[in-house]
């Protein structure tokens, strides 16, 4: 790109997009994470529509079922139907990925911008607070924050956001430096052209390529965490169905039944394994040397 | 003089092929090459036509996949090269009979070990050397391709060597078991000006010394008119013209050897003018018809937009593939 | 040592500051009075504030990082409020469980995964790299409860072959020791084994196409060597980083795999402390496991100038 002059740069976003997609669509397993991707969220919006049951209704003299035609995946101990409540559980699970993910980049993004673009001491003080957040293994720092905030889904996302955005910061402040370094930044600053301009035309779009595999892997990493914090009883908190917490619930029964572990324990694994597959292949189509 | 009695290495009709994403890549196709006992072959012609596909693949180091070597011979004192089991080739002839030198000396020694330790392999690999034999072997190689203190030096890596020292140490590699054929592929073209000399000078007298054949593939016409003896032209993947050195630089016939010698800077007699060949190489994935120079020569005929020229004599020892000189 | 591990540990103090600086607001942000926690039952307004009076907590903010920096660099790390034990001794006492967990699972992590990794790259693209490839990828996306769960079913519950959740300590019995922690292990090894197995298989690819891999195949060195010296040794610089980084995975991943096994490490106690509002507690587990990821990443640093010669010799 570097040696591309300044009016072809336009160009080569719209052909690269159409490139990215182009290259995505050849490769099956991220083809089929997409379509599973997919799958899933239908399934959490239409959850009302598709479950048979609600997910927190105690059907009387049904406790720990094995799965039949009746209860597909069994019941719990509860009496309640498990397809009813890993379906109900989708809606978490998406619930905190995405918007976890959405509040990490609409504030990590702005921040490394701030901190490639201003430079000085404003990239100083925030790089040093994003050194020092990288410093803690994430999860514990998720505990960390949801210790703080008490258990809730909500207060989940914004735990995982709070991890997530020292890693935007950084990866979008790295990538503003090297455009920087660009040649055809020279020539964009010497045209006198307006900064908000140069900023909102050309830096961030450059960005957008890194901010884009990350962001879709760490859909997986929030969901795996969410799972996680409730397995530990710091997250979701029942009787909402959450894939995590009903797995808490279920580790204990698993010599009387264990299908009640094995059904949500597979839907974090599909949707995981959807995203990782789509995010690998997101990140071969955009840059192959993207590591 | 009869050319097959002092043939050491003989290329014939090789064909190597890359199996791209976009398509098959028909890097060499039917190349014809021949390296004299003890003699300099220059193998010239422009980044990306095939020389270097060609050298590796005498020695079968073609990353596989994507390349494949699909036909050809290459025939080494009577021995198919590219026939024999691979477990042959690697210790009789691989670093014993036939060495090679890299074109980056910067990216040809492993950066994460000594460059004793990397001597060493040679003499322990081929010799049965123990390893404080081999290292004392080591250190004597490169006292005598010109590495002062060379005993204390075989326990630095290459990063603390300069760009023309390791060099030396890759020739001092190739060299280590003296072998009667050695592939150079761009020795000097990653140097400094001033060091480029100095590594042709080392390479000429070692070749006299230890009476070895090379493969010298090079751009600069500069480097041939010093160090070879024969000479080879090799364009989009085929051997365009091959003859003796004299005869390259008097009386060249392929219109594409023409325009190379025109736009050498050296080679331009004072007052005329450098002329570039016009165009670039073709997209080896779709190559044009007929003979591959055709687009850029100003010579072209119908005929060779049609029809691929054959390799035909035009003079002692003077091969040359054009519908001019047939 | 060379200046470059000199210049990473210098790098150390302003770190681990900042993390005692996080932990402690952290812990001011804590909604609830922590002198309520302290007297429960005996709580009266008086005994409260000799008690702030005494803890420093009428002081400004700053004033009171600055004396409880002192007490956690001087080892009074205070008590806890669950077991009335110095909250120091008990994470000393179950320290060495976590420790061995976490060597273990790493142990089994690079052991699996190096090979898989090497295998798939120097047959890439064919039957053999497409399954571990497809493991790997499962692997990575498998969260590590639910691997522990399953392995329980099969393991313990089903073959019966392993105890489930018990503990023998290792000063008793090693091997009873090492059986009950092999499912742990495990549970906690095999994700980062498959990430780590996709990491060398791509630093491999790329290092297989290096004009020095050339270079010594051209030498008549066997193919033995060639990969398992001259590639290998590179493969892992790039792979030492991202292991490091991975011990702050595996750090998050030993306390869910604690819960699950019930094994007695500072994991399953700090989650514990966390759900009974142990605090004292809470803070030191957050301040040991942080700073336990900090210098893992000093010993990686150690690693990386073994492994390579231009940032040891710099």
């Amino acid at each position: 790109m570097s040696r591309k002059s300044k009016t072809t740069e336009e160009m080569d976003r719209q052909s690269m997009i159409r490139l990215t997609w182009r290259r995505l669509k050849r490769r099956k397993t991220a083809m089929g994470g997409l379509v599973v991707f997919i799958l899933l969220f239908a399934v959490a919006l239409l959850a009302d529509v598709i479950a048979p049951y609600g997910p927190n209704e105690m059907i009387p003299g049904e406790q720990l079922r094995a799965p039949s035609w009746r209860h597909p995946m069994g019941t719990d101990i509860l009496g309640r139907d498990v397809l009813s409540r890993v379906i109900y559980g989708s809606r978490i699970s998406i619930y905190v990925g995405f918007v976890s993910m959405l509040m990490a980049v609409l504030i990590g993004v702005p921040m490394g911008l701030v901190a490639g673009y201003y430079g000085k001491i404003i990239d100083q003080v925030i790089m040093r607070a994003v050194d020092i957040m990288l410093a803690f293994p994430i999860f514990l720092l998720a505990i960390l924050i949801m210790v703080v905030l008490g258990a809730s889904s909500t207060n989940v996302c914004v735990a995982l956001a709070i991890v997530y955005i020292p890693r935007f910061a950084r990866i979008v402040r790295g990538s503003v430096l090297s455009i920087r370094e660009n040649e055809y930044m020279e020539a964009v600053e010497a045209l006198g052209i307006r900064k908000w301009r140069v900023f909102f035309l050309h830096i961030l779009p450059n960005c957008l390529a890194p901010v884009m595999v990350v962001a879709s892997l760490s859909i997986g990493v929030a969901i795996l965490a969410e799972a996680s914090l409730s397995f530990l009883g710091m997250g979701t908190q029942p009787p909402t169905p959450s894939w995590g917490s009903d797995l808490r619930d279920a580790i204990g029964l698993m010599e009387i039944n264990p299908w009640l572990a094995i059904f949500p324990g597979s839907a974090i694994l599909v949707t995981v394994l959807s995203i990782n597959l789509l995010g690998d292949g997101l990140r071969d189509a955009i840059d192959p040397r993207l590591k | 003089m009869n050319t097959e009695a002092g043939a050491l290495l003989e290329i014939q009709d090789l064909e190597v092929v890359f199996h791209l994403e976009e398509g098959p890549l028909k890097a060499v196709d039917g190349a014809m090459l021949t390296v004299k006992t003890e003699r300099v072959l220059g193998l010239v012609g422009e980044s990306g036509c095939g020389k270097s596909v060609t050298a590796k693949s005498i020695l079968r180091l073609v990353p596989q996949p994507p390349g494949e070597i699909v036909a050809g011979k290459a025939i080494f004192q009577g021995q198919d090269l590219l026939k024999i089991p691979r477990d042959r080739l690697r210790k009789e002839y691989r670093g014993k009979q036939i060495s090679m030198i890299f074109q980056d000396p910067m990216t040809s020694l492993n950066p994460v070990f000594s460059v004793g330790d990397q001597l060493a392999e040679v003499f322990t690999t081929h010799r049965g050397m123990g390893k404080k034999e081999a290292l004392e072997a080591s250190a004597e190689i490169l006292e005598r391709v010109g590495i002062p203190s060379a005993h204390r030096r075989i326990r630095d890596y290459p990063h603390q060597f300069s760009g023309g020292m390791r060099q030396r140490v890759m020739i001092a590699m190739a060299l280590a078991c003296a072998p009667k054929f050695l592939i150079a592929d761009e020795p000097t073209t990653a140097l400094d000006v001033t060091i480029q000399a100095q590594i042709l000078e080392l390479m000429k007298e070692l070749q006299r010394e230890m009476r070895s054949a090379i493969l010298l593939i090079t751009h600069n016409l500069g480097v041939v008119a010093e160090m070879a003896h024969e000479v080879a032209v090799m364009y989009a993947g085929q051997i365009v013209e091959s003859c003796p050195v004299e005869e390259f630089f008097d009386n060249p016939r392929h219109p594409y050897s023409i325009g190379l010698l025109r736009s050498f800077p050296g080679m331009v007699p004072k007052g005329e003018r450098i002329l570039s060949i016009p165009g670039s190489i073709p997209d080896m994935l779709n190559p044009p018809p007929g003979c591959r120079f055709h687009p850029r020569c100003q010579e072209a005929m119908p005929r060779c937009r049609r029809e691929s020229p054959p390799d035909r004599m035009a003079g002692d020892n003077h091969h040359v593939r054009c519908w001019l000189h047939v | 040592m060379s200046r470059f591990v000199l210049k990473r540990a210098a790098f150390l103090i302003p770190t681990f500051l900042g993390i005692t600086l996080v932990v402690f607001m952290a812990m001011q942000m804590i909604p609830g009075d922590p002198i309520l926690a302290l007297l429960q039952d005996n709580y009266t307004e008086e005994l409260a504030q000799q008690l702030r009076v005494k803890l420093g907590l009428d002081r400004p903010v700053p004033v009171q990082y600055v004396m409880w920096l002192k007490r956690l660099v001087t080892g009074d790390w205070g008590t806890s409020i669950l077991s009335k034990r110095p909250v120091l001794e008990e994470i000393l006492h179950r320290l060495p469980v976590t420790l061995e967990l976490l060597v273990l699972a790493l142990t089994a992590a690079l052991v699996i995964a190096v090979p898989v990794g090497v295998i798939s790259a120097i047959r890439p693209n064919t039957f053999l790299d497409y399954s571990a490839m497809t493991l790997t990828i499962l692997g990575i996306s498998l969260p590590e409860f639910f691997l522990g769960a399953l392995l329980l079913l099969v393991f313990s519950l089903n073959l019966q072959w392993l105890p489930a959740t018990s503990f023998v300590p290792i000063s008793e019995n090693l091997w009873q020791n090492l059986r009950h922690m092999l499912l742990p292990a495990l549970t906690l090894g095999l994700p980062r084994a498959a990430l780590i197995a996709r990491l060398v298989r791509n630093s491999m690819l790329e290092v297989t196409r290096q004009d020095y891999i050339d270079a010594a195949r051209a030498k008549g060195l066997s193919e033995f060597l060639v990969i398992n010296k001259h590639a290998l040794k590179n493969a892992l610089i790039p792979t030492v980083t991202v292991v490091g980084l991975q011990i702050g995975y595996l750090i998050g991943g030993a306390i869910i795999v604690e819960s699950l096994f019930a094994l007695p490490g500072i994991g399953s106690f700090g989650i514990d402390a966390i759900l009974q509002r142990d605090y004292p507690m809470v803070q030191a587990f957050a301040i040991v496991a942080s700073s336990g990821f900090l210098l893992s990443n000093v010993l990686v640093d150690l690693v990386y100038t073994v492994l390579d010669p231009r940032i040891r010799l710099e």
